[in-house]
């Protein structure tokens, strides 16, 4: 073995990994060999510098602080699923219930919406293929929709739309504030 | 109360916090904090420490259901810090550059000492000499400096390191023997 292998074997000797037989053999070297020596010095300073207890860097209330916010975490998230399945739910059953209550609305502001596109799609198929005077002539004069009837299927659309958008918003608001309260 | 829960076993206390009790997961706190912090400095550095190892903890907190029985809760802790600090070197960029240590391999182990400053066998026993080899370990590849640190730090066994850093156990007598002469050559070349 030469001064290659014992910085090798040292280092398992620190380990607690040399054999018997090893330890012996790197005694007897150490011996007759300074520079081994102070190798082996060296080693054992660094791994006693490893082994220094470590020091205690975090502050003293660190625990407390990090229990707290676990507990308060885990309960906005259990909140926050509570919320989860509910606002679905919620959301659904509030549409529905304004469906219901604005049917006759809703139908009577569709029904013309949908009229008024009909007509339209036909006039631009019509006019598409026989030409803008002959569209005209069959469609835009004989079943034309009054002047300025879509300006007021629009008008009603978005009223009864704002309206349902407003309710949505206002119910959305109270869950905001009962949900504030239950995290307290 | 503290005193009460700093007596339980960690099993104990692992029950307890599973039923809810939070001073529990307090004194698993205050049992870890320490050696968790020591870890993640090890392996970041300085930077951030104190915000990595509380989400370790708040992560372990949210993973306490998941800790299956018998398993020991400091590896768990462990392993949590370990992986959170891999992911936060990811993040920096850095992990790459501090994990290609499978390329080396030839340590030149001649005894260098005899040819280093004649300063550095002085200083062997200067009271700041841990310090100073302590500050050489940053410079160490991660998986270096993690093995090294856990086994170390209450002198963990290879099986603990093995679990920590998801190694095979052989990897992991590689990694500190490796650690260690590669160490040795940076306090040399450092002079001290």
């Amino acid at each position: 073995m030469n001064c290659r292998d014992f910085i090798e074997l040292i280092d398992r000797q620190i380990s607690g990994l040399a054999t018997r037989t090893e330890l012996e053999e790197l005694k007897q070297h150490l011996a007759g060999c300074p520079a081994c020596k102070a190798e082996f010095r060296l080693q054992t300073r660094i791994h006693q510098a490893l082994a220094e207890p470590m020091p205690r860097a975090l502050p003293g209330d660190f625990a407390e602080r990090v229990s707290r916010r676990a507990v308060a975490e885990a309960r906005r998230q259990a909140s926050a699923r509570r919320l989860g399945y509910l606002l679905p739910i919620f959301a659904t059953a509030s549409l529905v219930v304004l469906a219901i209550v604005y049917r006759a609305d809703i139908a009577g502001a569709l029904a013309p919406l949908f009229g008024a596109i009909g007509e339209r799609l036909s006039y631009m198929i019509a006019w598409m293929g026989a030409g803008a005077s002959e569209a005209t002539r069959t469609l835009g004069s004989t079943r034309g929709l009054p002047a300025g009837s879509a300006t007021a299927v629009l008008a009603q659309t978005i009223r009864i739309w704002a309206s349902a958008l407003v309710a949505i918003a206002a119910i959305g608001w109270a869950l905001f504030w009962a949900y504030a309260f239950l995290r307290k | 109360m503290a005193r009460c829960t700093s007596r339980l076993s960690d099993e104990e206390l692992v029950a307890r916090c599973r039923g809810g009790d939070h001073a529990a997961f307090t004194a698993i706190v205050d049992r870890y904090k320490d050696r968790v912090f020591w870890l993640v400095k090890r392996m970041v550095g300085d930077m951030d420490a104190e915000d990595l190892t509380q989400e370790a903890f708040l992560r372990a907190y949210r993973a306490m259901p998941a800790l299956r029985t018998g398993a020991t809760l400091r590896t768990w802790l462990f392993r949590i810090a370990h992986n959170l600090c891999l992911t936060e070197l990811a993040k920096r960029g850095r992990r790459g550059e501090h994990l290609s240590i499978e390329e080396e391999g030839d340590e030149r182990l001649e005894p260098l000492l005899a040819q280093a400053s004649k300063n550095l066998e002085e200083r062997l026993d200067e009271r700041d000499f841990a310090g100073r080899v302590l500050d050489q370990v940053q410079q160490l590849p991660v998986a270096y400096r993690t093995a090294l640190t856990l086994y170390y730090m209450d002198e963990a066994k290879y099986e603990e390191i093995a679990e920590v850093m998801g190694i095979p156990l052989g990897t992991v007598k590689t990694y500190l023997h490796r650690a260690r002469l590669r160490l040795r050559q940076l306090v040399i070349g450092s002079g001290l």
